[in-house]
Formats: C-alpha cells, sequence, structure tokens
C-alpha cells in the first residue's frame, strides 16, 4: 500500500503547463504520484491518506511565490516581524516570500546581518523565506561569502538618503557594485528612480496650489519619468558589467518598452517584475485600520496604465509578480505631510486574492498566473524543488476557489501586524482556499494552522 | 554658355560616381552633361581627368571662436579658409566658447552678421538653447541647437546626476515644439567626477599626455547616452547624438535605429578620437605641444558603423585653443582641443586610401545624410542641376606631407605636421566660385552665406 500523507482529491491541478483534473498524493514534503480521479488507485489512496482535501471545483496551483515584500524583521519588528508578516503571507495564498533589506539592519549587506536575519526567519517565519541581502558591502568582500551562505539575488534602492556607499543615483559606485557582483552570477534587483526628476517633482507638489497631502502627493511619485528614465540609464550599467539585472518595478511604458526591446535583442541577461500593491491594481487609496475604525487617507503611487502592464505579463516581458507589501504603524501616516509619512501599501493578506481577481476580469489566464508567480520565477532563482508542481518536488500548493465572490470585512482576518487593510469593503472574485508547504496545511479557510518556526530559508541549488 | 565647366571628374549623382561633366551658371549647377559634351562651352573649365567630384563637404561639428573671448585663435575668416583648403564648402559652428555661449538671439544674429562678412565658404551657427531657463529669447533661427549634457542648470536635491533631468525634460519638450534637432555631448556627470577624482588620487605626474585618456571615455559617454534616450524618446525629439564612436554607444544607437520609432542621427568626430595628433607642432615657436588624445574608439568598430549606417554624419570638432594654455601647470584645466580643420577633409581622403570608407560613404556622412536632415537637401548635398553648385574635388592619388603646405587656422599649430596622407582636396567651389585651388584661398571675406 502507498504511503500518503496528503490527498488532493477532484481539483484542477497545474502539471506540465496546464490545469488537469488529476489527485495528487503527497508523502511526508514531497509530491509522491499523481493519479486519475474515480480511479481504483485513488480509492486506495484515498483510503490509505493520513489527511484529504476535496478540492472539487478548486485549482490547485505550484505554490504561490511572493518575489517581492517587505518583512520589516531584523530592525523594524515593530511594523512587521517574521511570523506576522508570514501568517499574513500564507493568508494571502503565499508559499515562499522573498524579503528586500532596505530598511533593515545595516540594509542585510554584511554576512553577519545576513546570518541573524536568517535566524529571524527559523525561529519566527511560518513559511518558507529568501532574505534578499544588499550588495552594499562589496568593497568589503561581502558579495561572495552571502553567496556562499545561501543569497538568491541582490537589492539595492536608489534612493537612500545620506547613503555613504551609494549617493543619489551614482554611477561610480553602482558600477563597481555590478562587477563585483556579475562575478556571482546572481541578479542584482533595483528599483530605479531619477532622482533629480523625484526632486523636481517635489518642489512641484509643494508650488502646485493643490493640497499638499499624501492623497495629491502620492499619485505624482513613483511615476512613469521618474521610474522609467533612471531604468534606461541602468540599462547601461548592467549590460557593461554581464551582471544580470531584475528590473524591478517594471509598470510603466517607458520602462516596459526598454525591457521588451532589450529582451528581443537578447544582448544582456534581464528579467523583469512587477509589483501589484503600489501600483493601483485596485483601488488602495484608504487605508482602514482595523484597530481604530480609522481611515488614513493615502492615495496611490504611480498611476501605471494596467492595460499596458497586462500586455507586458502576457507577452512574457514580465516574468514575475511581487506583492511589494509595505507595512507601516497607523500613526507614522502623516497625510498631512506627505514628504515626513510613510508611503506603503501594505496588502500581504489577500496578494492572491488580488491575481485571482484579475484573473476573473480577463487579465490573464491562470496558467498565466502561475507561470508568473511560481514556474519562471523559480527558474530563475534556481529554486529546483519550487514552482512546478513535478513529482519529487516540494508539495507547495495554493489551492483556490476561483468562483467564490466575496467582501474584504471584517469576518476576513488581516494578520499582517499594525492591522491596516488597504482594501476593506471592496468586492473580490477568487479567493485562496489553502496553503500547503511541503505538504502541511499551513493555512485553510482564513486560519493559521502551523507555528511560527515551520518555515524554512530557501537557498538556490547546490547551497 | 556656362560660368564654370567641370570637366571628365568621376561625379557623384544619385548615390554613386559617374564620369561626367558638370556645368555650372552663376550659383547653380546649370546641367549635367555627357563627358566631352562638345557643344558645352564655359568661361571657365577644369580638366578633372581622374579626379572625384562630391558635393560640398559640410562640416557639422566644429568650433569658431567669433564673436567671443578667444578670437585671438580663430575667427570667421580663418576658420572658413582652413576648412575651404580641407574641401569644406560649409561649416556648422558650435555654440560652446562662443559669446554669451549663443544662448540669445540678439547675440545669435550678431554672429551671423559678423560671418556675413568675413566667411568665405557657407555657415550656420548651432545655437544653445540653454537660454529656455534664463527666459532669454532663444536663438530660434539656428538649423539645429547643440548642447552639453553637464551644461543645464544647477542640480536639484543633493545630486547632479547624470545631467538634470528635470530640467532636461523641459528643455525637450520645447526643442521638440520647435521641432528643431539637436547635437547633444553625452555626459553622465557622477562618472565623470567620480573619474576626475580617482585620476587626481593616482600616483605620478599629471600632464596632458597622461590624463586626457581618461576623458571622453565610454562610460562616461555610454551611460549618458541611455539617458538621454529616454527623454528623447517620451519627446519625439530630433537627436543627433555626438561623439558616436565608442562601443558601447554604437551599440545603443544601432539598436534604437533598429526599432524605428525615434528621429536619431549619430555623429563622429575626428579630430579629438583618431588619435594622430598627441604632438602638435607650434608653428609660432617650433615646439612641440604634448596634448595627447581622449579615450580612443576601437576604430574598426566604428568603421563598421559607418558602413551598417548606424553613424549618419562625420565633424571635425575642430577647437582652436591657446597655445599657454596647453601647457597649464593644472593638467585637468589645460587646453585639450585639436585645431584640426585645415587637415579634416584630406583626413578623411586618406581613411577611404587605407579601406576604411567607401568615397560613396563619405558623400553620405559629410553632405547627403545631414542635408536631408537639415533641410537643406536638395539645394546642398545632391549635385543635382538647380542646386548650389557647392564641390569638394578630391585627388585620391596624391600622395603628400602635411607641414609642406600652407594653413589657415589663426592660432598656428598644425596638429599632424610630419604626417603623410594619401588623398587631397584640391579645388573647393562653394556656389559657383573656386574658393580654393591647391592650397589657394581665391575668394575675398564675405563669400560664405549663411544657411538656415
Amino acid at each position: 500500500m502507498k504511503h500518503v500523507d496528503l490527498y488532493l482529491k477532484n481539483g484542477l491541478v497545474y502539471t506540465n503547463g496546464c490545469f488537469e483534473k488529476i489527485n495528487v498524493g503527497v508523502a511526508g514534503e514531497k509530491i509522491a504520484f499523481y493519479e486519475l480521479p474515480g480511479s481504483e488507485a485513488a480509492e486506495e489512496s484515498e483510503q490509505s491518506a493520513a489527511r484529504v482535501i476535496d478540492a472539487k471545483g478548486l485549482h490547485v496551483l505550484p505554490g504561490v511565490i511572493d518575489f517581492h515584500c517587505h518583512i520589516r524583521e531584523p530592525g523594524l519588528d515593530e511594523k512587521e516581524d517574521y511570523t506576522t508578516g508570514t501568517k499574513a503571507a500564507a493568508h494571502g495564498g503565499v508559499t515562499a516570500v522573498c524579503i528586500m533589506p532596505n530598511n533593515l539592519v545595516g540594509d542585510i549587506s554584511t554576512p553577519e546581518n545576513f546570518e541573524y536575519t536568517i535566524e529571524c526567519g527559523r525561529k519566527h517565519a511560518l513559511i518558507d523565506y529568501v532574505p534578499i541581502p544588499s550588495p552594499r558591502a562589496f568593497k568589503e568582500g561581502a558579495v561572495p561569502k552571502l553567496c556562499e551562505m545561501g543569497a538568491t539575488y541582490f537589492k539595492i534602492k536608489s534612493k537612500v538618503p545620506n547613503d555613504p556607499v551609494f549617493p543619489y543615483g551614482d554611477n561610480w559606485v553602482l558600477d563597481q557594485a555590478l562587477q563585483e557582483v556579475a562575478r556571482t552570477g546572481k541578479y542584482v534587483a533595483v528599483h530605479p528612480m531619477d532622482v533629480s526628476w523625484y526632486y523636481g517633482t517635489v518642489e512641484k507638489i509643494k508650488n502646485s496650489g493643490e493640497p499638499v497631502d499624501l492623497m495629491h502627493a502620492l499619485p505624482q511619485l513613483y511615476g512613469e519619468v521618474e521610474m522609467s528614465s533612471h531604468a534606461w540609464q541602468l540599462a547601461y550599467f548592467f549590460r557593461k558589467t554581464g551582471c544580470k539585472w531584475l528590473a524591478l518595478h517594471c509598470y510603466h511604458k517607458g520602462y516596459i518598452d526598454l525591457v521588451r526591446m532589450l529582451k528581443k535583442e537578447g544582448i544582456m541577461d534581464i528579467v523583469a517584475s512587477v509589483e501589484i500593491l503600489p501600483t493601483s491594481i485596485r483601488n488602495f487609496d484608504l487605508l482602514y485600520d482595523r484597530n481604530t475604525g480609522k481611515t488614513i487617507p493615502l492615495g496611490h503611487p504611480g498611476k501605471p496604465d494596467w492595460d499596458y502592464v497586462w500586455e507586458a505579463v502576457n507577452d512574457g516581458t514580465i516574468d514575475f509578480l511581487g506583492s511589494d507589501h509595505s507595512p507601516h504603524r497607523a500613526d507614522q501616516y502623516h497625510p498631512e505631510t506627505p514628504f515626513q509619512s510613510v508611503q506603503g501599501v501594505p496588502g500581504e493578506d489577500f496578494y492572491t486574492d488580488l491575481l485571482l481577481d484579475a484573473v476573473n476580469q480577463g487579465k490573464l489566464t491562470m496558467e498565466r498566473l502561475v507561470e508568473v508567480t511560481s514556474v519562471k520565477g523559480a527558474k530563475i532563482m534556481g529554486w529546483s524543488q519550487k514552482g512546478t508542481n513535478r513529482i519529487g518536488t516540494d508539495a507547495d500548493f495554493t489551492i483556490c476557489d476561483l468562483k467564490k465572490e466575496w467582501t474584504v470585512d471584517d469576518s476576513f482576518p488581516i494578520y499582517s501586524k499594525p492591522g491596516l487593510d488597504s482594501l476593506y469593503g471592496q468586492k473580490l472574485k477568487g479567493k485562496v482556499t489553502h496553503t500547503i508547504i511541503r505538504g502541511t496545511v499551513v493555512m485553510e479557510d482564513d486560519q493559521i494552522l502551523v507555528e511560527p518556526g515551520f518555515g524554512r530559508f530557501l537557498k538556490p541549488d547546490g547551497k | 554658355m556656362y560660368d564654370l565647366l567641370l570637366k571628365n571628374g568621376l561625379v557623384y549623382l544619385d548615390g554613386t560616381f559617374r564620369k561626367c561633366d558638370v556645368a555650372v551658371k552663376g550659383e547653380k549647377i546649370a546641367a549635367v552633361l555627357d563627358s566631352g559634351d562638345p557643344y558645352a562651352e564655359a568661361g571657365q573649365e577644369l580638366d578633372l581627368t581622374g579626379k572625384y567630384v562630391l558635393p560640398g563637404i559640410i562640416d557639422f561639428h566644429c568650433h569658431l571662436r567669433e564673436p567671443g573671448p578667444q578670437i585671438e585663435f580663430e575667427d570667421w575668416e580663418s576658420c572658413t579658409k582652413a576648412a575651404a583648403n580641407s574641401g569644406v564648402t560649409m561649416v556648422c559652428g558650435m555654440s560652446n566658447g562662443l559669446e554669451n555661449e549663443m544662448t540669445d538671439a540678439a547675440t545669435y544674429d550678431k554672429a551671423v552678421a559678423l560671418a556675413e562678412k568675413s566667411a568665405v565658404v557657407d555657415f550656420m551657427i548651432a545655437g544653445c538653447p540653454m537660454g529656455f531657463f534664463g527666459g532669454k529669447e532663444m536663438p530660434t533661427r539656428s538649423p539645429f541647437y547643440k548642447f552639453k549634457q553637464r551644461d543645464f542648470p544647477g542640480p536639484l536635491g543633493d545630486s547632479e546626476g547624470t545631467a538634470n533631468s528635470w530640467y532636461m525634460n523641459q528643455l525637450f519638450e520645447e526643442i521638440a515644439k520647435q521641432g528643431k534637432y539637436v547635437q547633444i555631448h553625452p555626459m553622465d556627470m557622477d562618472y565623470h567626477n567620480a573619474l576626475l577624482e580617482k585620476i587626481r588620487e593616482m600616483p605620478g605626474e599629471k600632464t596632458s599626455l597622461s590624463i586626457f585618456p581618461y576623458y571622453y571615455g565610454e562610460d562616461e559617454m555610454a551611460a549618458g547616452i541611455w539617458h538621454l534616450a529616454y527623454y528623447a524618446r517620451k519627446h519625439h525629439l530630433k537627436w543627433q547624438a555626438l561623439h558616436c564612436w565608442h562601443r558601447a554607444y554604437i551599440d545603443v544607437i544601432r539598436m534604437l535605429k533598429k526599432q524605428g520609432d525615434m528621429d536619431l542621427l549619430a555623429s563622429i568626430e575626428f579630430c579629438p578620437s583618431n588619435g594622430l595628433s598627441d604632438h602638435m607642432k607650434d608653428l609660432v615657436t617650433g615646439g612641440t605641444i604634448d596634448v595627447g588624445h581622449c579615450e580612443l574608439p576601437e576604430w574598426d568598430y566604428v568603421w563598421e558603423a559607418v558602413a551598417d549606417g548606424t553613424i549618419d554624419l562625420f565633424g571635425s570638432d575642430h577647437c582652436p585653443q591657446s597655445r599657454e594654455n596647453y601647457y597649464n601647470p593644472d593638467a585637468f584645466k589645460s587646453s585639450k582641443g585639436i585645431p584640426g580643420m585645415d587637415c579634416y577633409g584630406h583626413l578623411l581622403l586618406n581613411e577611404v586610401n587605407n579601406g576604411n570608407l567607401t568615397m560613396e560613404k563619405l558623400v553620405q556622412c559629410t553632405s547627403e545624410n545631414g542635408a536631408k536632415a537639415y533641410g537643406w537637401y536638395d539645394r546642398k548635398g545632391s549635385n543635382l542641376p538647380g542646386t548650389d553648385a557647392d564641390f569638394s574635388i578630391a585627388d585620391l592619388n596624391e600622395i603628400w606631407t602635411c607641414g609642406e603646405e600652407k594653413i589657415y587656422t589663426k592660432v598656428r599649430i598644425h596638429p599632424y605636421y610630419g604626417m603623410q596622407i594619401k588623398g587631397r582636396f584640391i579645388y573647393t567651389i562653394v556656389r559657383g566660385k573656386i574658393v580654393m585651388d591647391h592650397n589657394e584661398i581665391l575668394v575675398q571675406p564675405g563669400h560664405g552665406k549663411f544657411i538656415s
């Protein structure tokens, strides 16, 4: 008799590039076999399984990976720590999460910082986690050490005020850092930001005569020119150094055109991602504080042309997605003084739900959704255990009810620490029902079922 | 009866050279005739057997000094004579270094008036568009503009950045509205400034020879180009990408042209990039000026880009400067310009003889392409009947040594002294008048006209 720990029956399962109705047997942490529903073997498996989930009418996706989010530990744990952040992620259907280094201790740039971060995750994370280091300590020889320790890629945010290593847009230093990372074969992700454009925009907002608050200011920041023009400039240094480029926040026209052109020309190693929360994929203008019932008028940054973005997602210009979940405490938002305020949008709790809603709106197919939330990214990152639903790989699944229509209200918990809800009161179609990681049901019907420490540090193959 | 008949030469027509006679009446080409047409009569005939008759060469990028603080090193008369000496029938003078940097209409008009008095070949001046920021009346008579990416008003915030994007955007919008081309010298200022700092920290004596090779390098220019490309594309700017000689720069221009959604020309300027003038002869003192050269391109790669059409235009970048300042004790402040106009055209013929480009390509890059882009075609650059009778006439076989001939540049510095060259322009004809005949200038100042 087959050993089956978990048996998923009657679901529409993503295998070999498409969805088919098939049952999945999980043994231990791995996908053990597939078999046809209703077969004799299936009955036997179901009998012997320790746990059976009937996924009739549900889609079984390879575990959704959030390739870009901000969990604030270590350093800003009061905003979000590994436990709350990964609970929110599991709730949002996410089985593994990449965590950006900016604003964390030492920008996670030294082996010591990295080691400590890994340790924080080991103790506190509930899902698999990938802390992304910064290459800023490259002059001290940190880059190869970080790779040896299991770094998947590196991240630089261009705008860091008074940063002695990367002063505003310093191409001289950037060039050196990229040369250093190029030797390791790792990707460097950059948030492009034309700093002089940014300052010009800030001045314009202040002198516009319009009310200077978050609601008015934010839509003018992170815009087409600010991001795209710097992306064009970055292209030179990535091409020159041969460093692999993860073009972050590729959601504006001029930026998408650039990436599409570079891919077509085949002159450099480039992958691109879109992060969906800060880009007004939905109306996120109001942050509802679940603790106090108050609402923070936030507005949304950037104003991408989403039709253009979806086209890029569907034609392969965009390789994968991220949430860019950026939690802050409610008292850190100062709507009346936007340039002294935090500006991030939280939303990890419904990350996959938002994407299912987009599928229901006809923006992308379920197959494409799988490609951009797991298959392509896992391959690029070098995680052969993730993202494919192949037999023998990690049994990570995100199970979804594509037809479910629901409203984000108090019955839907927010696990993210500040308890801020950017979708409160809005309707969605499509909802995650289960998040399964390495054979264990981590989230079911909005409830978290594992303890902190279940998550594992995810490293590229061979590390 | 024609005024001038150019007989038996190889004449550039419709993209190729063929043997025919060209008849000139007044300032215009009256007819292109079969070679040896028995009925053609003219007041003056030149037998050009074995010689090439090119549409007059336009130098799309050079530095003149009048009006301006450096007039003792060059003026309209001396520069245009040097141009004619080299086969050039029209010069495009750059704004930088001239009075008020040619940022306003009044100074521009003054410069044109001065040139009309003194020039011996046709001319235009590229005004600088930066007056836009000072609320000045821009020199809109200028057929195209020129600026360096470093010219923008002061930085916003803490960064100089590649340039100031905020201002660049406004300027491009304005220039695009005017529908003019703009020549831009790309310069990533972050990179440039950091590089200078690094050179200062290097051990050893700092001289032009030791530091100049770090200037105008691939990173500094090519990084600037990508950034400019974004804004140029955004505004549908008509853009002439200057100094397109480094590999990565050429690559991006080639790629952008292939995309086909931009109005884009690229040019190479010869004097600062060919590395032939490291040790210039000072004809006044008899001494040698060790100026060295900026970061040199891979010329095989450049010639390939010329051949495949990535490069559209040539210029000399003739740049006369104070001889004393070549000896400035602070090498960072010393003159670095090369006053190469007297030999510019001849050097191009030498490159043809070296097998680096064809005569047809030379015509395209020195007149036809630019005349088309700037709206001077077919008046200039075509050799078609009815158009300006501007010719640069070349003897491709003459082997000669630079320095034996007269030069006309006022600064009296010869960058190519002693160099052996194969190929020589023997006549320069501007609107029907022979301006240069074998190193001699035959017209009076004032023959040159402003071409708008």
